[in-house]
């Protein structure tokens, strides 16, 4: 019988896809997706190829999620949880999920501090959680480091005081060495009109900023691509920045988001694609979309949509290790 | 409210968000209304960023025909740093007094406004937006 040398074959086919190292591992979209009423937040997973997204942590009627960040879908990710305490009140508090047990654990940090700051990033190596705190007068990030079986490291960054003004904190990025993040520092004051914007990168180490972009350039988010190159959405549209030369280019012209209304939630890099994932709400505001758009050409490609939900925040990881 | 203050201040009620998305757990109550403050950069009115720390309260004012669900009768709260409040008890199928105060958060900015808002069964979203005409 020529069977059995068949079924072998077969099976170190299968056992022979690929399923190790990073470039070969597909890449997912985490997305916290938000709807019309309290407690409708929840987290999808959307495959970068088109594949209908299915739901990671749904919400229920006394939890829901406000924020993620993760590498992978096999390791312990950060969300942001929000509970009915009691009957009006809401608690916002930072766990540890672990995909694998489906298990929520206490975050380890300072958790009444971290739920008032904004949306937060996992270090490229995954050891380091950094989240902007709350608007004030002297904003700041900070960075958490949670080890096993021994105390938290926790070190904070914090900008110049800016007298009678409101500043803060967000779209966070880590570039791929995690020695820098990049972020957009927001403020206002009672003198001047409107939310002004930069973008800044801040050395972790240092713990000092320099700004890279200035406020005439209305950037709302960034995201460092693999090649260390920053990519931000600004008026002009989505371009990459060089940050040794300062090079910029446009990858899509501000035009190609056709009314688009980009509200919050960050950007996301895929690398094996080469391109950007951003959340953007149709013009008629009942359609929220997720587009990736490739850095080479700038050609768009529309990975998932949600009627009635708007994507709260974005970030990319590995389907497994 | 002063004319210059009104004329900056756009407010707006997102009245069509049917959700299709299902909770798998089966809610005994679930809905309210959620207050999303958010404003838009100087430079560009189509990106908006959820602004943290705006106060915000609500009156309700009457029922409308049908059946309701909640037990809060008031609400008030301020924004977390994403721009929302959720106020999950509050009575839903009713007439809502909405009001938010951006003063502390934006510096005089765009100070208080209102709205009356229609809140449906099952709850709503009550957008307040601080949106600065063109220099």
């Amino acid at each position: 019988m020529e069977v059995a040398p068949l079924l072998l074959a077969s099976l170190l086919f299968l056992n022979g896809c690929p399923r190790g190292g990073d470039r070969l591992t597909p890449e997912v979209i985490l997305a916290v997706v938000s709807g019309d009423r309290p407690f409708t937040d929840s987290i999808i997973i959307v495959p970068s190829d088109g594949r209908p997204a299915r739901t990671l942590l749904p919400h229920s009627w006394s939890r829901s999620y406000s924020g993620v960040t993760a590498l992978s879908l096999v390791r312990p990710m950060v969300v942001r949880v929000r509970e009915l305490e009691k009957p009006d009140t809401v608690k916002e508090t930072l766990f540890d999920y672990d995909p694998l047990t489906r298990a929520l654990k206490p975050w380890c940090g300072d958790t009444v501090a971290a739920s008032k700051g904004g949306m937060g990033t996992l270090s490229p190596n995954g050891e380091v959680y950094a989240f902007p705190e709350f608007p004030s007068e002297r904003p700041g990030i900070t960075f958490v480091q949670c080890r096993l079986n021994r105390p938290t490291v926790t070190s904070k960054f914090q900008a110049a005081e800016m007298s009678g003004f409101q500043a803060w904190y967000v779209s966070p990025s880590w570039n791929p060495s995690g020695r820098d993040l990049a972020a957009v520092k927001v403020w206002r004051s009672g003198g001047i009109r409107g939310l002004r914007t930069e973008v800044q990168l801040i050395n972790v180490d240092t713990k000092r900023e320099r700004t890279i972009l200035g406020s005439v350039e209305g950037a709302v988010a960034t995201v460092f691509a693999s090649d260390d190159k920053l990519i931000i959405l600004t008026k002009r549209g989505i371009e990459t920045l060089s940050i040794e030369t300062g090079e910029r280019v446009i990858v899509l012209p501000k035009s190609r988001l056709n009314e688009r209304r980009y509200m919050s939630g960050g950007m996301a890099w895929l690398g094996q694609s080469d391109s950007v994932v951003v959340g953007l709400l149709a013009p008629t505001a009942v359609v929220g979309e997720l587009w990736s758009v490739a850095i080479h050409n700038g050609s768009v490609k529309l990975i998932n949509e949600a009627r009635g939900l708007r994507f709260m925040g974005i970030c990319a990881a590995h389907a497994s290790e | 409210m002063s004319k210059v203050l009104k004329e900056r201040w756009v407010w707006s009620v997102l009245v069509v968000m049917p959700l299709l998305m299902a909770s798998q757990c089966a809610p005994s109550f679930h809905g309210g209304i959620r207050v999303y403050a958010f404003e838009a950069p100087k430079e560009d009115p189509q990106f908006g960023i959820g602004v943290g720390g705006v106060f915000d309260t609500g009156e309700w004012i009457s029922y409308n025909s049908g059946s309701h669900s909640g037990t809060q009768f008031s609400f008030s709260g301020s924004t977390n740093s994403n721009g929302i409040d959720d106020h999950i008890s509050a009575v839903d199928n009713s007439l809502w007094y909405v009001s938010t105060d951006f003063t502390s958060a934006t510096g005089g900015n765009c100070g208080a406004g209102s709205a009356t808002a229609s809140i449906p069964p099952g709850g709503r979203t009550v957008t307040a937006a601080c949106l600065l005409p063109p220099v």
